[in-house]
């Protein structure tokens, strides 16, 4: 290259901030978010009756007139129905049922909040390595294929057998398993944005690959993402219920709301509160999240901003 | 047997049945009512059976009740067809309605003939003759004639047991304890390879018939040699170690596809055969049509239900979808309490579990890491600690668990079951043992060998003792159960009848669950107490109180207790090197049924003086049902209620008072 | 096409050949002792007893020498014999008997909620944001929100207690004992076919060509059927071939509560009992119908919609 040449070009510095101002607007992304969401009364309405069975499950342990690890076996109390001594009844031995079932609250939505995140985490990050990166993606299928071909019952058994049963370990477990479907989720969608000619574009101005990822594909996932976490919640809660059905769920000394309805199942024509009040908890859990998941991804999904 | 034959006689059989003695199956707790003695104990020439099955002639012409004819009751399903190759008694309760052994127990435990028709010895036991009949036949899924049942297909069915390589040891360790020259034959084959050994066959000249004590003088006779003098070994006629195999079915299936029979290959001698299995759905029995007890009443088919848990049995039961369920605290509770319940009056004892249920205390107590636990170990041993726990653990609370409204009917005070041997004045072997102990007679409203002032002071002489060994409390004591809820609720009501008794300042029970086998806990020592029993395989307190013997064979000692690991001079192997001594000393005694009872009383009472192992419960739960339990097969020994035959029904169920008026019968 | 077909084979086979190592190995993870017994009877059994049953099970072996004896005999398709659920009965016999009960089941409950699912889909979507909507929705909400442990239970006693239906399978009364289980594996998938073709109804209405075709003023009904419907119908599509193999593995909680001798219960039992030959026969089987039904899924969906075409670069799976 001539002299005179290199006087006509110079480099062009990169710059995150004089990118950001050519294209300026008042619009905030989030901001457009939560003003979409604010609008949908019925899921802000679940929503902060959620909180409020979050926040009321501690509560409630702490005016409980009986300490959960102190609960004890009288007969001839057994299947009191609500009263002013035991607010929820007693169960099959005589013990307050109040206490357990906000204990078992506490417990299964804490699992399943602790489960989702674990998995979204998880799923998001691996899905977005495995859409982006073409030479991974046959890795990842066969992956895939590979775990999510094997029924979940041969793993659960074999984790509960060989490992143990304990919070900690069923958590574990189940975002091993359950990070699958959000990574599938995010690869297909990711592989969709990837060569959209934006995407082409930005990356030939340099921009770096988290960039694009973050800015230009992330928006387009969150409904996808939010509607797959608002499906997530009440399935961990109902596959937890199965697998204590099967004796194969947390270790004995944590209840959950999936143990106390394994346990009032068959009976709850005559006793029908042991089933009422842990169903209510969980179908409230449940319909939340459907309400506000369909709302938030509608609210998240970028083509529904003006 | 067409349908209307099988009603006419059932309404006969439930006529007779009621009118008829229809034996006592109270408790055997209860010293009021001693059922005569199980086995023929006087050594007389072949003694006639004790209660020939041919029903009184129906002197009413009523009957109180209509009997069921299709019964329907709640089950799993067997895993094999095979009874020589089968040990679990699940597989037993289907599988004894299908093949028939020499003897049979009648509802008041006694033998009664089966196959057999008459049986005894001349010699004191040494050597049994057993006549059988010449009208049983062997049979194929659809009731048509495959063969005679003779002596031979016992002859059969010994070598097949006594053949490692056929049977792989299953049940021979009945024979190889009784029968002359089993042993030897056991270890003869399992040396020999597969293909000469599955060739092998029990006739003249073979080497069974040459090392093995059973001889088949003809086609209708069978003579057993015993390795001593055995008075009971008639009691054994009816576990599996004693059970025909047809050659004709070996011949037919092939020797390596014999344990491999199923429903419709199987050949079939008994009061049933399955004409429908389905694992995890039904299961059908029907009629037997050549079954030789034409007299007797047997239902038209019998089906067996999968059903998943005991409160769906409940609901089952309302629905009238099955004729008889089990109840659970919960359900006998309710039902109990409200005197309006359409099943108040309903509620009925089943009958008594076999086993005799103890609190084995583990004396050489590992933690999972392996390391032993000095706390446990060292209160263990310590004889106050262990008299505080047997003198002081009030179980009623836990009783409630399987008996809601009777809890007391589930005392067990002793290590052997009552009821499985007396003396020759029909008095309960247990007895000698209470009187031995010097405990008070068994009441309905404690547990006799209870005693607070014993158990205050030896709480204190234990905690005094304890702290100066240096012991910090509480004592922790890993208890383990299995994962579902109904193990775990009685667990929890266990930790709190200890905790009670002991001061849960003194002694915390650990609840813990096992997911993998029990045998892992139990293996590798890391329970610090297991409660278990067992149920005896003759009738003779030694059954029970030979696994207690200071051997590496002795199955409590060697897998509970693990006192074999301990220092040969510690205070625990003492007493039962004690026992042991008293134990053989009883086992000597052949000729002297009462002196035999006497002496192993006294070995029984050793063990239970220094709290060893602490008694615990009997299973004896409620049902409602349409089978009146007093027409059921009794015996402490092998699983022989379950066998459908002579059963009493009533379409509406039995109430208490009916059933209490049958059994006063 | 043939080309790809043969490769995708390929792969499958590479996949299952790996998943049935898998479970081959992790099964033998599982302490031995729980082969021979449940619980206490094992007192009667002397420690020959038990070797010798390890050892003709062939359990004793290095685990390299099991492992290959196992693909050889896969490989002849002799698939060994249960021990506990079925002593010495060929696998193959035990599960074939199975099937054929878990497939009925699954494929009428498929059927039914195929018809009504996307039926009621279809309407709601002609009455968009009317009551007949709200109702669909509240209907896949209720269903989704209650545990499905607790409306089995109330369908169970409802139908038992009120409509006088046998509470059990029995293969005497196959009608009748058969309504229960059908229906509750029924309602739960209604509900997921409705929501998904509402969705994807909604979705295709929102195009542009849809605009198009009103703009030419074709009716509604033409639009609806002509249109939005077939195309719509596409994606549903791609899932019934997997979804149709997915129903012989039965529903562990169905079968469970309705005594369905199925194949649900059948792999949660074997696992259990430690029957080491029917769990590694249930996998294998498994892993073939998964790698199958998302084969002819795409099989069915490239000749539903020309535009779709496996072998170009978007082939996914």
């Amino acid at each position: 290259m001539s002299n005179d040449k290199k006087d006509l070009f110079r480099f062009a510095e990169h710059s995150i901030e004089d990118a950001e101002r050519i294209g300026f607007s008042d619009y905030s992304y989030w901001g457009s978010v939560m003003h979409n969401f604010l609008k949908k009364k019925s899921a802000v309405f679940m929503l902060i009756l959620f909180l409020f069975v979050v926040i009321f499950s501690h509560v409630a342990l702490v005016i409980a007139k009986y300490d959960y690890s102190s609960l004890r076996i009288d007969y001839d109390l057994a299947f009191q129905t609500p009263n002013a001594e035991f607010w929820f009844g007693t169960d099959n031995l005589g013990r307050d049922y109040w206490c357990q079932v906000w204990y078992a609250a506490q417990i299964s939505i804490r699992l399943s909040l602790i489960v989702v995140l674990g998995e979204s985490i998880l799923g998001v990050v691996i899905g977005c390595i495995w859409g982006y990166v073409r030479s991974l993606d046959r890795f990842f299928t066969e992956l895939y294929n590979f775990i999510s071909n094997i029924p979940t019952i041969i793993y659960m058994t074999l984790i509960a057998m060989v490992v143990g049963q304990s919070f900690t370990i069923m958590a574990v477990t189940m975002i091993s398993i359950g990070w699958l479907g959000m990574a599938r989720n995010v690869r297909n969608l990711v592989m969709i944005y990837r060569d959209r000619e934006y995407n082409l574009a930005s990356r030939c101005l340099g921009t770096p690959i988290w960039r694009v990822l973050h800015k230009n594909i992330l928006p387009h996932l969150v409904s996808a993402i939010i509607l797959r976490l608002a499906i997530s919640i009440p399935s961990t809660i109902a596959q937890e219920s199965t697998l204590s059905y099967l004796g194969l769920g947390l270790g004995i000394d944590t209840p959950s709301l999936g143990i106390l309805l394994r346990n009032a199942r068959t009976d709850f024509l005559n006793r029908p509160h042991l089933l009422f009040f842990p169903a209510v908890i969980v179908s409230i859990v449940t319909f939340t999240f459907y309400l506000v998941g369909n709302a938030f991804s509608d609210a998240a999904d970028p083509k529904n901003h003006t | 047997m067409n349908q209307k034959m099988t009603k006419v006689l059932a309404l006969a059989m439930a006529a007779a049945m009621t009118l008829s003695a229809c034996g006592s199956s109270a408790p055997a707790e209860t010293p009021a009512a001693p059922s005569t003695p199980a086995a023929p104990t006087t050594p007389a020439a072949p003694s006639t059976p004790a209660a020939p099955t041919t029903p009184a002639a129906p002197e009413a012409t009523t009957p109180e009740y209509e009997p069921i004819t299709d019964l329907v009751l709640s089950g799993g399903a067997p895993s094999t067809f095979q009874i020589l190759n089968t040990e679990t008694s699940n597989d037993r309760v289907f599988l004894i309605n299908l093949v028939e052994g020499l003897c049979d127990n009648n509802n008041k435990g006694q033998m009664t003939p089966a196959v057999a028709k008459e049986w005894g010895t001349t010699d004191g036991g040494k050597t049994w003759t057993f006549k059988l009949r010449d009208n049983a036949k062997w049979v194929d899924i659809n009731g048509n004639e495959k063969a005679n049942v003779t002596a031979y297909d016992w002859a059969t069915g010994m070598e097949y047991i006594l053949n490692f390589h056929k049977n792989s040891g299953f049940n021979s360790a009945n024979l190889v304890q009784n029968i002359a020259g089993a042993q030897e034959y056991l270890d003869y084959t399992k040396d020999l390879d597969a293909a000469e050994a599955l060739a092998l066959t029990w006739g003249e000249g073979s080497k069974f018939a040459e090392m093995v004590g059973i001889e088949t003088p003809d086609e209708y006779t069978i003579v057993y040699t015993c390795l001593k003098e055995t008075p009971y070994f008639d009691s054994l006629t009816t576990t599996s170690s004693l059970y025909p195999l047809a050659q004709g079915l070996i011949d037919e299936v092939g020797i390596e596809n014999v344990n491999a029979v199923t429903n419709e290959t199987m050949w079939y001698n008994s009061c049933y055969t399955m004409t429908d299995y389905e694992h995890g759905g039904e299961i059908v029995l029907t009629a037997n049509p050549l079954y030789w007890d034409t007299d007797c009443t047997l239902f038209n088919t019998v089906t067996y239900k999968t059903v998943e848990s005991q409160d769906m049995a409940y609901m089952l039961y309302e629905n009238g979808e099955i004729d008889r369920v089990s109840l659970g605290q919960s359900q006998a509770k309710a039902i109990a309490e409200d005197p309006n319940h359409k099943f108040h009056d309903y509620m009925v004892e089943a009958i008594p579990g076999r086993t005799s249920n103890h609190l084995q205390l583990n004396y050489d107590k590992n933690f999972p890491d392996g390391t032993k636990d000095v706390q446990w170990n060292t209160a263990v041993a310590n004889e106050a600690f262990r008299k505080a726990l047997y003198y002081g653990v009030d179980f009623t609370e836990y009783f409630k668990c399987f008996n809601a409204v009777e809890p007391m009917s589930c005392t067990n005070d002793f290590i052997t079951r009552a009821g499985v041997s007396y003396t020759s004045d029909g008095k309960d072997y247990v007895e000698l043992v209470r009187a031995n102990l010097g405990m008070d007679a068994a009441s309905s409203d404690k547990i006799a060998h209870l005693n607070a002032d014993k158990a205050a002071q030896y709480l204190a002489q234990a905690k005094e003792e304890l702290a100066k060994e240096g012991l910090t409390f509480p004592i922790v004591a890993e208890y383990y159960v299995g994962n579902n809820q109904g193990e775990l609720d009685n667990a929890a009501v266990l930790k709190q009848c200890i905790e009670d008794a002991m001061g849960s300042d003194f002694v915390e029970l650990k609840i813990l669950t096992y997911v993998k086998a029990y045998s892992e806990v139990r293996d590798s020592a890391t329970q610090a107490f297991g409660i278990f029993g067992y149920g005896g395989v003759v009738a003779d307190p030694s059954t029970y109180l030979r696994h207690y013997l200071y051997d590496d064979t002795a199955w409590w000692t060697n897998k509970y207790l693990h006192t074999v690991n301990l220092p040969e001079d510690s205070d625990i192997v003492a007493i039962q090197k004690e026992f042991t001594e008293l134990y053989n000393k009883a086992d000597a005694i052949v000729d002297d049924n009462d002196a035999r009872m006497a002496a192993f009383a006294e070995a029984e009472a050793l063990l239970q003086e220094h709290a060893l192992t602490i008694p615990c419960y009997v299973t004896n739960s409620l049902q409602l049902t349409k089978i009146d339990p007093n027409s059921q097969m009794i015996s402490r020994l092998a699983a022989c209620d379950s066998k459908m035959k002579n059963w009493v029904t009533n379409v509406d169920g039995f109430t208490r008072e009916q059933i209490a008026a049958n059994a006063a019968k | 096409m043939l080309k790809y077909t043969i490769k995708r084979l390929f792969q499958s086979v590479v996949t299952i050949f790996l998943i049935a190592t898998a479970v081959f190995v992790l099964i033998r993870m599982l302490p031995p002792e729980k082969f021979y017994f449940d619980s206490d009877e094992q007192m009667y059994l002397t420690d020959d007893v038990k070797e010798g049953i390890l050892r003709e099970a062939g359990l004793l072996d290095p685990l390299p020498e099991q492992l290959f004896r196992f693909y050889a005999d896969t490989l002849q398709g002799d698939f060994g014999i249960s021990r506990r659920i079925q002593r010495d009965a060929p696998v193959t016999k035990l599960i074939s008997k199975k099937v054929g009960i878990s497939l009925r089941n699954g494929a009428m409950a498929l059927g039914i909620s195929l018809v009504v699912g996307a039926g009621m889909g279809v309407f709601q979507t002609l009455y968009k944001d009317k009551l007949f909507d709200h109702i669909g929705t509240g209907y896949t909400v209720f269903v989704r929100a209650v545990p499905t442990i607790v409306s089995y239970s109330l369908i169970l006693v409802f139908g038992s207690k009120v409509l006088g239906l046998p509470s059990l399978y029995s293969s005497r009364k196959p009608f009748l004992s058969n309504i229960m289980p059908v229906f509750c594996l029924a309602m739960v998938s209604i509900a997921g076919y409705a929501i998904w073709t509402r969705r994807y109804m909604v979705d295709e209405l929102n195009k542009d060509y849809i605009k198009m075709a009103r703009i030419k003023g074709l009716s509604s009904r033409e639009i609806m059927f002509g249109h939005v419907l077939k195309n719509a119908f596409v994606p549903l599509v791609q899932y019934l071939p997997a979804s149709l193999l997915d129903t012989i593995g039965g529903s562990l909680l169905v079968e469970r509560f309705f005594s369905v001798p199925g194949m649900g219960t059948f792999l949660a039992d074997a696992i259990t009992a430690y029957d080491v030959n029917i769990v590694q026969t249930l996998s294998l089987l498994y892993a073939s119908l998964g790698v199958m039904g998302a084969f002819l899924g795409d099989v069915l969906m490239t000749m539903l919609d020309p535009r779709i075409t496996l072998t170009g670069k978007e082939a996914t799976r």
